[in-house]
């Protein structure tokens, strides 16, 4: 094992990584940006270093600093995380060549799957089955052209995409242009590469994943599916495992193909084969994700297997702990990534100082967070605050749960996608397992409950007894009033003053 | 203390009293409540209504009030009684000048409308980049728009004008 880890990587993944690395009796070294000196990730490692300013370019994306970083402090080993430098194959090669383990494949894996054309070709030798596309073209004309070919609807994809950043759908030819030169922007901004491709988009898919474990001996598992068809803006919101959508056959003919896939992309480490699938329950190769996945956890809530820490024995050169036939899948799990986002202003993100944070607990409740109390939101990042996963025995207990744990959840001081998870929960197609990709936009609306009308007086009654407590507090406050910002004196002001 | 509520374009009477034995008793429309609240921390108000415990999350700008109890949302204003006569000729509610600001610093990718627009409620005014993705900002009633207060490409701060609505 190594002597020490790097985690390149900040918020609630950062925390992840070094609770694996506790576990594995590893010191774990944290690195921020001016921006998170505060975060939680800082305050959980042994030791942090700044590595700059707030924008990622400047910081979690500069490659020679991180890697000067892990010597100086004497790490052995850089485990990335998602997102930011998790699937930079130069990044990888750079690790190698200092004599650091990246902790994830090889960076040739990465590369090749990065390559969206290279994958399809791989796996289309593989014999898994994929979706009709282009190529990466800088031709605005040719790409229109190409595009016009497959037939609408398509998607324009860019090449380095993820999170559903520089993706578009169109559906109309007149838009395809725009579409392209929008996609390219947002990839130029979000990633600093601007080539995109074009593919025909799948109607009425499901989002399916398989998550795979390979070690550098040639072993490879598959730890099933998980079902990510709730996404917003194409970027997933809710994730569960197994999906409904498989029978028996269908998930072992699908994990067969996605450990195919691993195998003829010559993977190591935790990775991820992306399927569409469509409404006849055909699969489409989609992508293969080379990092941990953001929602890792619900096939660790079903599995038992801790995805992370074997990525660390992976890295180190043992060989997997399990077998295929080790692996199988006990009961049910969700997960809602909680925004600092407003759903009821058109999900704007929300970034600022959490006042009042209570975390749900009990049975079968698993969050994974990177905020606290007092931590203020910085608007650099992505709006994730954390992940809340239920785990039941059955997908009806494991959505019980879920509503449970999103009432007990308390985030003040900024708006969070807390109440649209609960609007979720609650209707009833998700209920019935009748979700695809298109969920949000066709069979989904913000609308009041069945218990609405009666809340609604009792928000009246609150409104009213806050307009009192602010009367009283005028005529109290002897001073300047308000603006101090002192929240304890003011909640010691409100406290006596009680109601 | 006597309000009005203005709730989706309705009027509704609030009233809170105190009774003989000191219990806060609040009034909407001709409902009674007798109610036992304890703000809990900033914003966050624990209600005992008829031995019914609810958590409610409230905050607060001015007189607009944007309650979330059991997941359901509520987005209101509340004035008080006296205010009420004399706003009652400027109109109540999402009535009157509109202006729709940004909630963080961020960048104008593009402006949808120009000066003396009409628009309907919801319809996109700006896109706003903030936080790596591109946010429209929705019309939040139907009216012209009186002026666009930024152009393209430019960075602004927090709490910014974009845009007026009347």
């Amino acid at each position: 094992m190594f002597k020490k880890v790097l985690i390149a990587n900040r918020g609630e993944i950062a925390v992840r990584l070094i609770r694996a690395c506790r576990e594995l009796d590893l010191p774990a070294v944290a690195i921020y940006s001016e921006a998170d000196r505060n975060a939680l990730h800082v305050k959980c490692a042994d030791e942090a270093y700044c590595v700059g300013p707030p924008p990622s370019a400047e910081s979690y994306l500069v490659m020679d600093r991180i890697i000067e970083t892990a010597r100086k402090s004497g790490a052995d080993a850089i485990h990335p995380g998602y997102g930011f430098l998790a699937e930079n194959p130069v990044f990888a090669k750079m690790c190698e060549d200092n004599g650091i383990t990246f902790i994830g494949p090889s960076p040739s894996a990465i590369e090749m799957m990065g390559h969206k054309t290279v994958a399809r070709e791989t796996m289309e030798k593989a014999g898994v089955p994929v979706v009709p596309g282009t190529e990466l073209l800088d031709d605005d004309a040719e790409l229109t052209r190409q595009a016009i070919a497959i037939g609408f609807p398509v998607m324009v994809k860019a090449a380095a995409g993820g999170g559903g950043k520089g993706m578009r759908i169109v559906s109309k030819k007149k838009d395809i242009e725009g579409a392209i030169r929008a996609a390219r922007s947002e990839a130029k901004s979000s990633f600093g590469d601007d080539s995109v491709y074009v593919e025909k988009y799948v109607e009425e898919p499901r989002h399916i994943e398989f998550q795979v474990l390979a070690d550098r001996h040639g072993n490879v598992v598959h730890l099933f599916e998980r079902e990510c068809s709730i996404q917003r803006r194409h970027q997933k919101v809710i994730e569960e495992a197994p999906s409904l959508a498989l029978s028996e056959d269908l998930r072992s003919r699908m994990g067969k193909a996605a450990v195919e896939a691993a195998r003829a992309a010559g993977y190591w480490s935790a990775g991820t084969v992306e399927f569409l699938v469509d409404k006849h329950r055909n699969f489409y190769f989609l992508e293969m994700n080379t990092r941990l996945q953001v929602e890792h956890p619900v096939t660790e809530l079903i599995t038992g297997v801790d995805i992370a820490k074997e990525m660390f024995r992976i890295a180190s050169g043992e060989k997997l702990s399990i077998e295929q036939e080790d692996v199988s899948m006990n009961g049910w799990a969700l997960e809602c990534r909680i925004y600092a986002e407003d759903p009821y202003n058109n999900f704007l993100p929300s970034p600022g100082v959490i006042q009042t944070l209570r975390v749900p607990s009990g049975p079968g409740v698993r969050d994974d967070s990177g905020v606290y109390a007092g931590y203020e939101v910085p608007m650099h990042y992505d709006p994730m605050i954390s992940k809340l996963c239920t785990w039941g025995r059955s997908r009806e207990e494991a959505v019980d749960r879920m509503k449970r744990a999103l009432g007990e959840y308390v985030i003040k001081g900024i708006k969070t996608t807390i109440p649209f998870h609960l609007k979720v929960m609650n209707n009833q197609h998700f209920l019935d397992g009748d979700i695809t990709t298109g969920f949000i936009g066709e069979k989904f609306v913000l609308e009041p409950g069945e218990k609405s009308e009666q809340l609604r007086d009792v928000a009246l009654v609150a409104a009213a007894l806050q307009m009192g407590r602010r009367k009283r507090e005028v005529v109290a406050a002897s001073g300047p009033v308000g603006g101090g910002g002192d929240a304890w004196r003011m909640m010691g002001r409100r406290s006596r003053w009680g109601l | 203390m006597g309000f009005v509520a203005i709730i989706d374009g309705q009027k509704i009477p609030v009233g809170v009293t105190t009774d003989s034995e000191g219990r806060t008793v609040v009034t909407v429309e001709d409902r009674e409540y007798v109610v036992d609240s304890r703000w809990t921390q900033m914003d966050l108000l624990s209600l005992l209504i008829d031995g019914q415990s609810y958590q409610v999350d409230i905050h607060s700008e001015k007189d607009c009030h944007r309650v979330l109890i059991e997941g359901e949302h509520f987005d209101f204003e509340l004035f008080d009684e006296r205010k009420t006569l004399l706003k009652s000729a400027a109109g109540l509610g999402a009535e009157g000048v509109q202006e729709i600001k940004t909630s963080m610093p961020g960048k104008i990718v593009k402006i949808l409308v120009s000066e003396g627009d009409e628009v309907q409620q919801g319809d996109g005014l700006v896109i706003v980049e903030a936080m790596k993705m591109e946010n429209e900002m929705k019309s939040p009633k139907a009216g012209v728009v009186k002026r666009v207060g930024i152009k393209e490409g430019e960075a602004v701060e927090s709490g910014a004008v974009l845009v007026v609505v009347e």
